[in-house]
C-alpha cells in the first residue's frame, strides 16, 4: 500500500499525536467491533507498532450483529491485522438485560473483564478502545467502564474526531471510511424492555431482510408485537414502492405489526418518544 | 374509552381535516406509536402532520405496512 497523503496540517498534527500515544503504550490489545473507529485504530496501530505488538479482539454475543461480525473479519483479513474473537456474556448479567439507560456500562464492563486478562496472557501492555474526540460530548456510559478498567482511548487522546477518522480512513483505503454507525442490537429495544435473545434475534432477522432489499441506513425498532422501520429519509420514496415486500419481510421475522416511520431514520430516535419509565411492566 | 383510544380518535379527526382518510390505532408497548392505516402513497402527506400527531401524545408516527394492513400500495 502506498503511503497515505496526510497533507492537511491539523490531521498531520493529530496523527502525530496518535502515533506518540501508541508508541507510549508499546503494545496494544484493541477492543475491535469492526466499526469506523476501531478498524482505523487497528490498521494504524499495526503500521506504528507492527504485528507482534497489536491484537484486535472482537467480543461475540447475541447483541453483536452477524453482518457486522463478517465486516469486521473481512477488514482484518484484508489488512493483515492480528485478530481474535472471544465470547462475552453480557446477557447473563441481569443489570444489562434490565436495559437501563446506562446499559452500555454493563456491556463494556463485561468486555473489558475479558480483554484485560487476555491482554496480560498475550503480553500486551495496554487495552485500548476506539472512542474518539466527539464521544466526549455524548452520553456514553460505556466510557465509565473503560475508565474503571484502565482502558485507554488513543483516538480521543490524540484529539481525532469522527470526521478526521473518516477522512484518514478514506485516504488509507479502509472499507469502513463511509460506513454508517452500527450500534449493538440492544439499542433497538426501548430502555426498560428486557433484552432477550429472542428479541435480538427478531430484530436481527428483520434487519437482514430489509438489508436484502437494498437498504443501507435504517433501523428496525422493537415495540413489543410491532416493528417500527426507520429508513434514511432519502430512501422513503423507495420504501413506499417496496412497502409490500418490506412489510412481508419484517413480519416474517416474527412481528405481528410492521410500521413504516413517516419521518425516517434519526439517530437515537427509539427513546425520544418514550418516558423513562419501567416499560418492562408492559412488555 | 382509554386514553390511547382517545388519542387515536383525535388523530383520525386531525388527518380527516386535511383530507386524509385513515384509521389510526395506538401501537407499541404503551401506545406510543400512531399506527396509521392509509394508502402508503400518502406517506408524505401523513409526514406533514407528524408534529401535530405527536402533539396529541404519540412519540412516533408510522404507516401500517404489515401483510394484513390496508396501507399497501398497488405495486411493488
Amino acid at each position: 500500500m502506498s503511503a497515505p497523503d496526510f497533507s492537511e496540517p491539523r490531521l498531520d498534527y493529530r496523527l502525530d499525536r496518535l502515533r506518540a500515544v501508541l508508541e507510549e503504550c508499546g503494545s496494544v490489545c484493541i477492543g475491535y467491533s469492526g466499526g469506523v473507529d476501531s478498524v482505523f485504530l487497528a490498521r494504524f496501530a499495526l503500521e506504528v507498532l507492527g504485528p507482534d505488538r497489536v491484537l484486535a479482539v472482537t467480543g461475540r454475543s447475541a447483541s453483536y450483529p452477524e453482518v457486522q461480525r463478517r465486516a469486521a473479519l473481512e477488514a482484518v483479513r484484508q489488512h493483515g491485522i492480528p485478530h481474535l474473537e472471544v465470547d462475552t456474556h453480557e446477557l447473563a448479567d441481569p443489570s444489562y438485560t434490565a436495559n437501563p439507560s446506562n446499559r452500555c456500562y454493563f456491556c463494556k464492563t463485561e468486555l473489558w473483564s475479558v480483554l484485560g486478562p487476555l491482554a496480560r496472557q498475550k503480553g500486551l501492555a495496554v487495552v485500548v478502545d476506539g472512542s474518539n474526540a466527539d464521544d466526549r460530548a455524548d452520553h456514553r456510559p460505556g466510557a465509565r467502564a473503560a475508565a474503571e478498567a484502565g482502558v485507554r482511548s488513543p483516538l480521543q487522546e490524540a484529539g481525532l474526531t469522527k470526521a478526521d477518522i473518516r477522512e484518514l480512513s478514506r485516504k488509507m483505503g479502509l472499507p469502513t471510511w463511509d460506513a454508517p454507525a452500527a450500534p449493538c442490537l440492544s439499542s433497538r429495544l426501548p430502555y426498560g424492555v428486557t433484552v432477550t435473545r429472542e428479541r435480538l434475534r427478531a430484530v436481527e432477522d428483520a434487519e437482514d431482510a430489509v438489508r436484502a432489499l437494498g437498504f443501507v441506513e435504517f433501523r428496525v425498532r422493537h415495540h413489543g408485537d410491532a416493528a417500527r422501520l426507520e429508513v434514511a429519509p432519502a430512501d422513503l420514496p423507495r420504501a413506499v414502492r417496496l412497502a409490500r415486500r418490506l412489510g412481508a419481510a419484517v413480519a416474517a421475522a416474527g412481528f405481528g405489526r410492521v410500521l413504516l416511520d413517516v419521518e425516517g431514520y434519526r439517530r437515537g430516535a427509539l427513546n425520544e418518544g418514550l418516558p423513562l419509565v419501567q416499560l418492562e411492566r408492559a412488555s | 374509552m382509554s386514553a390511547a383510544a382517545r388519542r387515536a380518535a383525535e388523530a383520525e379527526q386531525l388527518l380527516a381535516a386535511v383530507g386524509i382518510d385513515a384509521r389510526v390505532t395506538a401501537a407499541g408497548l404503551q401506545g406510543e406509536v400512531a399506527a396509521v392505516r392509509a394508502p402508503v402513497e400518502r406517506l408524505a402527506d401523513v409526514a406533514g402532520q407528524a408534529a401535530a400527531l405527536r402533539a396529541l401524545g404519540f412519540g412516533y408516527v408510522a404507516l401500517d405496512i404489515g401483510p394484513d394492513g390496508p396501507g399497501q400500495p398497488g405495486r411493488d
